[in-house]
């Protein structure tokens, strides 16, 4: 179809204000965070669920690719149109339709961000904050199924979602799940995390959870990443609830100076307990004795506002960009506990071997690493060597038994990974692809390879 | 062929594309959260430019979409002066001779031709009487070219500092400081207007400076030769030490007050003097309704932006049942009144002419 007769279609249906064709307009969501690129041929922005299914019947009949956005956050280029096509930007669609506090539920439009949704909360909070600072949709978050740093505790996104309203290609609008856990999760699952690739999810009822009364923290210091696993492994086996352990890997701690003699650090480590009063004073000597008998570096110990303080401490990838003048390049993924030490070391290797450092993050109650090569961005080959880095990291780690793709979703990065690493799950994915979207117009190429049409 | 310096290129590329910028962005959020008006757009469409878009009129005007308003520098996780950047992408347009929206163009010429950035002597000499008397002060009230445009805001400050401070003007002859040629990426030109500028008031014995306006304030504390403050500081000290006192009004004013992102100050002073006016009541106005040092500017290069994020705020202050919108600054006051021009539902006034009416 000439882009004259789509302007005209999609202007009926969202007004010709909502449609964007200029060079410039269609260059901004030509990216997302990633280092994908792709432009759209339309810009299509939608204020309702109608909305979007009156678009989506429109680029089924006309077979034309749709590229669903959000905040173009994506570190694996979920959002860029990369066969062109209509994007559809959701961030219009940004009402908090219902709050219910007393009952731990919020329903969302999909464009509602993280920390639109918990300004609007007082005593409770929507915890799956992927880059913790609030910026991703929910539609993104669920979408591409992210993890945080609480997600230890409270699960992904699939685990804080009670409902979901989604479009299929073909326009049939579908309305998933209760307020109550329903036998339909199932269905729910396979939309959830599924990039985009099978519906646009337009509607949400998610799970909130209780503002925790008080906040431990144990900041620790230690010679050997194994012992994070044992930490999570004894604290498992003594009943107690850690909400967080996020640790910087020795790769990081190098870039912030940090000393490296003697007593080798291996990685420092952020652990939080927080909940019920009662509950922690039980936790806190329980899991004190734990880190002790591992023999750590340093242990200290802190409470209440202060552990954000600590927080920061352990979150320091973009300040090391930032002291250094370099961009990044991540892979995300998780993988079994006991095989985090022997990824940290794929992941020294490639640093090594591709001479670029590397900031290493990892999660050892959720098994999940987060490794960022950092390179020169004046320097094509730099940042082509970053690029290499990450995909041996990824392949190795796909020996190792590891999920790729991980928190952040496969996007268009990580195809290649994900179809040495889970071939049985991409073939499914491709029957099930065939049979919804018969004419792959919904996000093609991303999760799974766009297949010849 | 590069249009970009290497250096700004390499500032550009350290971008991550994270987006934090972006929902902080007043505009990006006033106009319906659009990418194209997004900082994070602004970076990365320069880049663009140098490899796979080619250089078009609509890119030099879209140089000049952002209002600098700085909000999206405190958030850069990278520590990206975002703000700075889109200076210096409008400063490389300029070095390599390409040509800015017409408004912004012609202030060169008119530079050199009257020492005004916009505006004209004509006009300049209209908002102080003919009959003017120095007064042989040594604190000068700074008209900006501001007050050839907007000749209300002139004479209401200097009707204002006159009932309590011994307080003498220029007029017609007073030249330009070179700030909004400096906010349109005139670096070089703007800093002989601004070196003219000193001069001039060096030669005239100048101490203390009392500036209509904040763009030309922020470059005139530069030059580092005057004691310059904002007219609507002053006015708030004269209120604070009994000097200046205002009526107030029978009938209930609801109004907003819009301000500055980065000048906390200024909006104060602001709030503090309107609600010395009994009857008024100020309004809390959303977060997004505010603007940057380069508003002005922007508005005249033509920014759909500015255009959205002004009928926005006056939409939003009719929906408030505002009585007015009261501007902390000549400058975003100037805006205002062009686009309420025609769909005006909302009175607007910058600080100086809102207390006057309280006299």
């Amino acid at each position: 179809m000439k882009e004259g007769e789509l302007i005209e279609l999609f202007s009926g249906v969202v007004g010709s204000e909502n449609v964007l064709v200029g060079e410039i307009e269609l260059a901004s969501y030509s990216y997302d965070a990633s280092n994908i690129r792709g432009y759209p041929d339309i810009v299509v922005r939608p204020s309702s669920s109608d909305e979007v299914i009156e678009i989506m019947k429109m680029a089924n009949e006309t077979g034309t690719p749709v590229t669903p956005r959000g905040s173009g956050t994506s570190i694996v280029g979920g959002a860029v149109p990369i066969k062109g096509g209509i994007v559809i930007d959701l961030l219009k669609m940004n009402h908090i339709i219902e709050i219910d506090e007393d009952n731990l539920l919020a329903t969302v439009e999909t464009g509602v961000t993280v920390s639109e949704l918990n300004k609007a909360l007082t005593n409770s909070f929507y915890p799956i904050d992927p880059e913790v600072k609030g910026l991703s949709t929910i539609g993104g978050v669920l979408s591409e199924d992210s993890a945080c740093p609480l997600s230890g505790v409270y699960g992904t996104a699939r685990d804080n979602v009670l409902e979901i309203e989604v479009v299929l290609p073909n326009g049939e609008v579908f309305h998933l799940g209760k307020k109550s856990p329903s036998k339909e999760r199932h269905l729910m699952d396979l939309i959830i995390g599924s990039e985009g690739t099978l519906g646009i999810i337009t509607k949400a009822t998610l799970k909130l959870k209780s503002r925790p009364e008080e906040r431990y923290a144990f900041f620790v210091k230690m010679s050997d990443s194994s012992d994070a696993v044992s930490i999570v492994q004894e604290a498992e086996k003594s009943g107690i609830r850690i909400s967080a352990f996020q640790s910087l890997y020795r790769d990081a701690l190098r870039e912030i100076g940090e000393e490296v003699g003697t007593d080798y650090i291996d990685f420092i480590g952020l652990i939080e307990l927080s909940g019920d009063p009662l509950w922690l004073s039980t936790w806190i000597p329980k899991l004190r004795e734990i880190i002790n008998k591992l023999d750590p570096i340093e242990v200290e110990e802190v409470e209440g506002e202060e552990v954000k303080e600590y927080w920061r401490r352990v979150s320091v990838v973009y300040d090391i960009m930032r002291k250094k003048g370099m961009a990044g390049l991540s892979i995300s993924f998780s993988i079994h506990k006991d095989k985090i030490r022997d990824s940290l070391q794929k992941v020294d290797q490639a640093s090594m071997r591709l001479n670029l450092p590397a900031v290493t993050t990892f999660h050892p109650t959720l098994g999940w690493i987060i490794a960022t090569f950092l390179f020169d961005p004046g320097k094509k080959k730099e940042s082509e060597r970053a690029e290499k880095a990450v995909s041996f990291v990824g392949e190795e780690v796909s020996r190792l038994g590891g999920s790729i793709g991980f928190g952040t979703g496969i996007g268009v990065s990580m195809i290649k990974q994900y179809v040495k690493s889970s071939p049985d799950a991409v073939k499914l994915l491709e029957f099930l692809k065939r049979t919804i979207d018969p004419k792959n117009i919904m996000n093609p190429g991303k999760l799974i390879p766009l297949r010849e049409r | 062929m590069g249009v970009f310096p290497e250096s700004l290129l390499k500032n550009l590329d350290l971008c991550i594309k994270c987006g934090a910028c972006n929902h902080v962005c007043p505009i990006f959020i006033s106009q319906g959260k659009m990418e194209v008006l997004s900082p994070r757009a602004y970076l990365q469409i320069p880049k663009m430019i140098e490899g796979e878009l080619t250089m078009s009129v609509d890119f030099i005007e879209y140089a000049y979409e952002c209002m600098m308003c700085g909000l999206c520098d405190d958030v850069c996780p990278v520590g990206i002066r975002i703000s700075r950047l889109i200076l210096g992408v409008r400063e490389a347009l300029i070095d390599q001779g390409y040509v800015p929206p017409p408004r912004v163009a012609s202030m060169p010429t008119k530079l050199s031709e009257e020492g005004l950035a916009f505006g004209n002597r004509e006009e300049k000499a209209k908002w102080l009487p003919p009959d003017y008397q120095p007064s042989g002060s040594d604190t000068f009230f700074f008209s900006t070219c501001l007050s050839s445009e907007t000749p209300e805001s002139a004479v209401a400050a200097f009707h204002l500092l006159k009932l309590f401070m011994d307080i003498d003007t220029i007029g017609r002859e007073e030249l330009c400081c070179g700030s909004f040629l400096r906010l349109a990426g005139y670096k070089y030109l703007s800093r002989g207007a601004l070196e003219e500028c000193v001069n001039q008031l060096s030669r005239l014995g100048v101490r203390k400076l009392v500036v209509l306006s904040r763009p030309c304030l922020d470059f005139i504390q530069k030059s580092g030769k005057f004691d310059a403050i904002h007219v609507v500081d002053v006015l708030k000290e004269a209120v604070d030490r009994g000097e200046l006192k205002f009526n107030g009004t029978k009938k209930e004013l609801r109004i907003g007050i819009v301000g500055y992102s980065d000048s906390y100050g200024l909006n104060l002073s602001s709030e503090e003097l309107v609600s010395q006016i009994r009857g008024v009541k100020i309004m809390d106005m959303p977060s997004w309704a505010t603007c940057g040092a380069g508003t002005l500017l922007s508005f005249k290069a033509g920014a759909k932006g500015i255009r959205g994020h002004f009928l926005e705020m006056l939409r939003i202050a009719k929906d408030m049942k505002l009585n007015s919108l009261v501007f902390v600054d000549a400058s975003l006051y100037l805006v205002a009144r062009e686009i309420a021009r025609d769909k005006a539902k909302v009175h607007v006034y910058d600080v100086p002419q809102f207390l006057s009416k309280f006299l």
